[in-house]
């Protein structure tokens, strides 16, 4: 059965479909929003807001775009929408640095475990907006108008991350050559 | 290995092919979620079409009523008769009687492809098989027999749909429903005969294990197993003597609490209501006509406002639309003006002038003719002076409507229309004279059917008082189909109640 067949199943509600399409797409959905979220549990509390809406709104999916950045978008505006509601956009220190390049060793010694981890360990907005800007594409104008706050705010934020997360890698390998010293 | 690289492609490049599993408890969130949202939209779907089909019948119904109207002279009482019949014999044959059951499971694919004709045959058919009757005296029986069929036909149809959408109910604890123990038989619900509750336990099982479809047997024959179904029926069988009607209503109610006794989760509205009623009713006919003598068709009719009260049973099949089910008991009467009545002493031929009326002792030698009939200048003095009497008629009917609510506005004021049928049941029956305010018992009337129905069709309108409590408020148009036999002229018998009551939902 095509996506498309699949997807039109479940405009009619098919419960088998549901459960398909579930399965086709909960591992990589659940990916996304644990980058999103601060832990596993409130990654999973996620997951299951995204795909109950993904399941209401099917039926206003117009087949233009691609499926799966239709599914994203659902996904990361769920996980945007948990902050929202807590109103944690506004807490962070405004003290705007410039939006620099930071670079790192090349290294794939970094273990995917760990560079969830201090993404996770991120300040909720640093943590949103690296994910939106770095991993997921998003533009600054996009991500502002997002989380309604400047664009300075947003590349200043995304440099702070940068930054924190740059400092945890270099501890981290630190850690692993004098283990393995 | 020391290039220096952007930490974003890091990230990116790690992260490029990320997928985790989330535990399962996440789907089951999710369907669960998605389960309690679905299932009230595809019982608005399945129950459409039930009203659908209900709706054409109730319209059939109506249209032949009025086309064969005069032609249809046997008396229901008969039909009673061969419908009890059948199901007796059927009592001696319980195997049929189950088999009965699974074909009502096996109709529920007729339902689904609309066929309702080809659904109709079917269950005719399996209505003759189990009581033995060949199809040639099947179809030598009467019109009204084959319409009274449809009736229980449609009804049973009603009930499959209940059994299929309570089906989802169930489906979450299948298990529980396989284990429940067959204790009480379908067949003690049809007949309240069969006491070797042994036997239908094998019998039961037995059905279980033949036919495919597992789930759907299980749901149609627990649909019939809890002791309230049966005690329900019991005491209607009794009362009633409506085999068929009862079997629909027990059985949809048995469903239907059966789906309560479940404790069936996401329950998220009150379905169930209870509500007393009591309403002024006018009775009167829609055309010229009598129901006592043609002479009279042309005198004005006076309706009676009478009394009718009751009890209702309401089940609400989802938000918008439920169905009700209640006893009530209704007394109709209305006069005949400008009757002149007259002692006539020996000239005991003219009592036939009454026809439909089998006068007491009282009323052996008078005479009845319409006032209309004569030419004024000719009236003695005498006969003028008594003109002012009347013929009245006064009845009593043990009504058990069962009716479909459906909810138009739910803002602090409910508006609902209510569309239905009603079986009524003679309980009193008295042609009375009345002579200058003093009534005098002639006789009853002899051409009113024991059992006859009417369509009903009003509206609907509740206040709330307290969160359980609502004031409802029904002007319902009743128009009888075939309370009457032997009528002259146009004679439309209808009767008009303000039902008004207190509903309490639990």
């Amino acid at each position: 059965m095509s996506l498309d067949q699949l997807i039109q199943k479940c405009k009619k509600n098919d419960t088998k479909a549901q459960s398909d399409l579930y399965k086709l797409f909960s591992s990589k959905l659940f990916a996304l929003c644990l980058k999103y979220s601060r832990n596993h549990v409130e990654a999973e509390d996620n997951l299951q807001d995204a795909f109950v809406t993904i399941f209401e709104k099917i039926s206003q999916y117009k087949h233009k775009g691609s499926f799966e950045g239709w599914l994203k978008r659902i996904v990361i505006n769920t996980a945007l929408q948990r902050y929202r509601s807590k109103g944690v956009f506004n807490i962070v220190n405004e003290n705007n640095i410039e939006d620099a390049t930071i670079e790192i060793e090349d290294n794939d010694n970094v273990d995917i475990d760990y560079l969830l981890l201090i993404i996770q360990e991120l300040p909720d907005r640093y943590r949103l907006v690296f994910n939106l800007y770095a991993l997921d594409g998003y533009s600054h104008k996009e991500i502002a108008k997002m989380l309604d706050i400047t664009t300075g705010t947003t590349k200043s934020n995304l440099a702070r991350a940068r930054l924190i997360l740059k400092n945890k890698i270099e501890k981290y390998k630190a850690n692993l050559n004098s283990k393995s010293l | 290995m020391s290039d220096k690289k952007n930490i974003d492609r890091l990230f990116q490049e790690k992260f490029k092919d990320f997928e985790a599993s989330p535990s399962n408890a996440v789907w089951d969130n999710i369907s669960s979620k998605l389960y309690s949202t679905k299932k009230s939209t595809k019982r608005i779907s399945i129950w459409w079409k039930a009203a659908g089909i209900a709706a054409a019948l109730l319209l059939l119904f109506s249209i032949g009523q009025l086309i064969l109207n005069d032609n249809t002279t046997t008396p229901s009482q008969e039909t009673i008769v061969d419908i009890d019949s059948e199901i007796n014999s059927s009592s001696n044959n319980l195997p049929n009687v189950i088999d009965k059951e699974s074909v009502i499971a096996e109709e529920k694919s007729g339902i689904e492809n609309n066929q309702s004709k080809s659904f109709i045959d079917n269950s005719i058919d399996s209505k003759t098989n189990p009581a033995n009757l060949s199809k040639e005296n099947y179809s030598s029986t009467s019109k009204i027999k084959n319409r009274n069929a449809i009736v229980s036909i449609k009804n049973l149809n009603d009930n499959n749909s209940g059994a299929n959408t309570s089906k989802n109910g169930f489906q979450t604890s299948s298990d529980q429903t396989k284990n429940v123990t067959v204790e009480d038989s379908t067949s003690n619900m049809l007949q309240g005969k069969i006491k070797d509750e042994n036997v239908v336990k094998i019998k039961a099982n037995e059905l279980l294990n033949n036919i495919n479809n597992r789930e759907e047997a299980s749901v149609v024959i627990k649909a019939s197993l809890t002791p309230y179904n049966v005690n329900f029926s019991l005491i209607t069988l009794l009362e009633t003597n409506e085999v068929i009607r009862d079997h629909k209503l027990s059985l949809s109610d048995a469903v239907v609490a059966n789906e309560n006794s479940e404790n069936v989760p996401e329950e998220e509205f009150v379905r169930w209501k209870a509500s007393s009623n009591i309403a002024p009713v006018y009775f009167n006919t829609l055309g010229k006509g009598s129901s006592i003598h043609p002479q009279f068709n042309n005198n004005s009719k006076t309706g009676n406002i009478n009394m009718s009260y009751g009890v209702t049973g309401s089940y609400a099949i989802n938000k918008k639309l439920s169905i009700r089910a209640g006893v009530n008991k209704v007394n109709l009467g209305y006069s005949t003006n400008n009757v002149v009545v007259f002692n006539n002493v020996g000239a005991s031929a003219d009592t036939q002038l009454l026809r439909n009326i089998e006068l007491n002792e009282a009323g052996q030698n008078l005479s009845f003719i319409s006032a209309e009939e004569f030419n004024f200048i000719q009236i003695p003095s005498l006969l003028s002076h008594v003109i002012e009497s009347s013929v009245e008629q006064k009845l009593g009917f043990i009504e058990i409507p069962l009716e479909l609510k459906y909810n138009i506005s739910d803002k602090k004021m409910g508006f609902n229309l209510i569309g239905g049928i009603s079986a009524l049941f003679l309980n009193e029956n008295q042609v009375f004279s009345v002579l200058e305010g003093e009534s005098t018992l002639l006789g009853k009337a002899t051409n009113i059917n024991n059992t006859s129905f009417s369509a009903n069709l009003g509206l609907g309108f509740d206040f709330k008082i307290l969160d359980n409590f609502n004031f409802n408020l029904e002007p319902v148009f009743k128009y009888q189909l075939n309370t009457f036999n032997n009528t002259s002229g146009n004679f439309k018998p209808f009767f008009i109640g303000i039902y008004s009551g207190l509903s309490f939902k639990f």
